[in-house]
C-alpha cells in the first residue's frame, strides 16, 4: 500500500488522503486486536481523539480495506435482532499494519524533525 | 438490492437517506445485482436502521454531505479498471445480442441495414450512459421514491426527444443494405476482441460474467 500525501487546500481537512492513509492504518491496528463491528469502532475511534468522525467516515474505508483483502467481514445477528457486520483481519492485512507502523514511525520522527527546527 | 430496498423498516428521512444513496450508485453505472451494491445496499440499511432505533441523527451516519460520502463508496468500488471492464462487459453483452439480432434477420431474409444497427448501439448500449449522467447529477435533488420515478421519467422523457432527431438522421443518411452474415463476423470478432481486453484487465472473467 502506498500512503501518498497530498494536501489540497489550505488546511488538513478530513477528507484528505493522508488522513485517509493514517486512519486505515488506526482501523487495521483497531481490528487486529479484536473482532469488532462499525459503530464499535467509530467509537473507539471517537475516545482515542477523533472526534469530529461519524460513520460515514470510515465506512467507505472499510469497503476499501475489504476490497484489498485487508480484512474480511461476517454479519451476524445480534440478541435484539439487529444485523452487526464484524470485521477480522487478513494475513495480508498483519503485513500491510506493520508496513504502516513503519512508515508511520517514520513520518512522526521526520514531521517532528523539521517542526521541531 | 431490490430485497435491501422492499424488506427493511426504514422510515422517513432515513428511508430517504437509504434511497438516496442506492439511486447514487445505480447512477455511477454500478449493476444493482452486482455483489458490491447487495453488500452497500445491506450495510446501509442495517447501518440507518440501528441510527433510526437509536434516534441517531443521519448526519452521524453519512455526515453533512450525502454526496461526498456516496462518492467515497464509489471511489472504493470504482477503479478506472473496474470501470474500463465494466464499460466492456456491458459493450459485449450489447455485442452478442446485436449478433443474434443480426442472424435472425439474415435467416429470415429481412435487410439489415447500417442505420439498424447504429440506431441500436445507441439507443439500448449508449443511452444508458447518457440517461445515468443526467441521473446523476439530479437523483439526490429528487428525494423519495415518487419524487425519484419523477426524475428519471423527466430524463427519460427529454433525452428521447433529444435522441429523436439524432435517430433520424442516422435513419436518413446510414441507409445501406449489408449482409447479414459479414456483420455477424464482425460482431463476433468484436466480442473476442473485447473478451481478450477484458481476460487481460481480470482474469477469472468467463463467457457468461457478460450476461450476469
Amino acid at each position: 500500500m502506498h500512503y501518498i500525501v497530498i494536501i489540497g487546500g489550505d488546511k488538513l481537512e478530513n477528507n484528505t488522503q493522508v488522513l485517509k492513509g493514517i486512519l486505515e492504518g488506526c482501523i487495521l491496528s483497531i481490528i487486529s486486536k479484536e473482532e469488532t463491528y462499525g459503530y464499535e469502532l467509530l467509537i473507539t475511534l471517537k475516545t482515542n481523539g477523533f472526534k469530529d468522525m461519524v460513520e460515514g467516515t470510515i465506512y467507505p474505508l472499510l469497503l476499501r480495506l475489504e476490497k484489498k483483502e485487508l480484512i474480511t467481514s461476517k454479519r451476524r445477528e445480534e440478541q435484539n435482532g439487529m444485523t452487526r457486520k464484524y470485521f477480522y483481519i487478513t494475513e495480508i492485512g498483519e503485513k500491510e499494519l506493520n508496513d504502516f507502523k513503519i512508515y508511520w514511525d517514520k513520518l512522526y520522527v521526520n514531521v517532528n524533525k523539521i517542526l521541531k527546527e | 438490492m431490490k430485497d435491501s430496498i422492499l424488506n427493511n423498516k426504514l422510515t422517513g428521512d432515513y428511508l430517504i437517506a437509504h434511497l438516496d444513496i442506492l439511486s447514487y450508485l445505480q447512477s455511477c453505472n454500478i449493476p444493482p445485482n452486482n455483489k458490491f451494491s447487495i453488500e452497500v445496499a445491506d450495510d446501509m440499511r442495517d447501518m440507518l436502521l440501528s441510527a433510526q432505533e437509536n434516534g441517531t441523527p443521519i448526519s452521524d451516519i453519512v455526515g453533512n454531505d450525502i454526496k461526498s460520502f456516496c462518492e467515497d463508496i464509489v471511489q472504493s468500488y470504482n477503479s478506472k479498471r473496474v470501470k474500463l471492464l465494466d464499460f466492456l462487459k456491458n459493450l459485449n453483452y450489447y455485442l452478442c445480442f446485436l449478433l443474434l439480432m443480426v442472424l435472425i434477420f439474415q435467416v429470415f431474409e429481412a435487410s439489415v441495414n447500417l442505420s439498424t444497427i447504429v440506431t441500436f448501439l445507441l439507443c439500448w448500449f449508449l443511452y444508458k450512459y447518457i440517461l445515468n449522467f443526467f441521473y446523476k447529477k439530479l437523483c439526490l435533488k429528487f428525494k423519495g421514491l415518487k419524487n425519484k420515478i419523477m426524475c428519471i421519467l423527466l430524463i427519460f422523457s427529454a433525452s428521447a426527444l433529444c435522441l429523436f432527431p439524432i435517430v433520424l438522421i442516422i435513419i436518413t443518411y446510414c441507409d445501406f443494405r449489408l449482409n447479414g452474415y459479414y456483420v455477424a463476423i464482425v460482431c463476433l470478432l468484436l466480442i473476442l476482441v473485447v473478451q481478450i481486453i477484458c481476460k487481460k484487465l481480470y482474469k477469472n472473467i468467463k463467457w457468461y460474467d457478460y450476461f450476469i
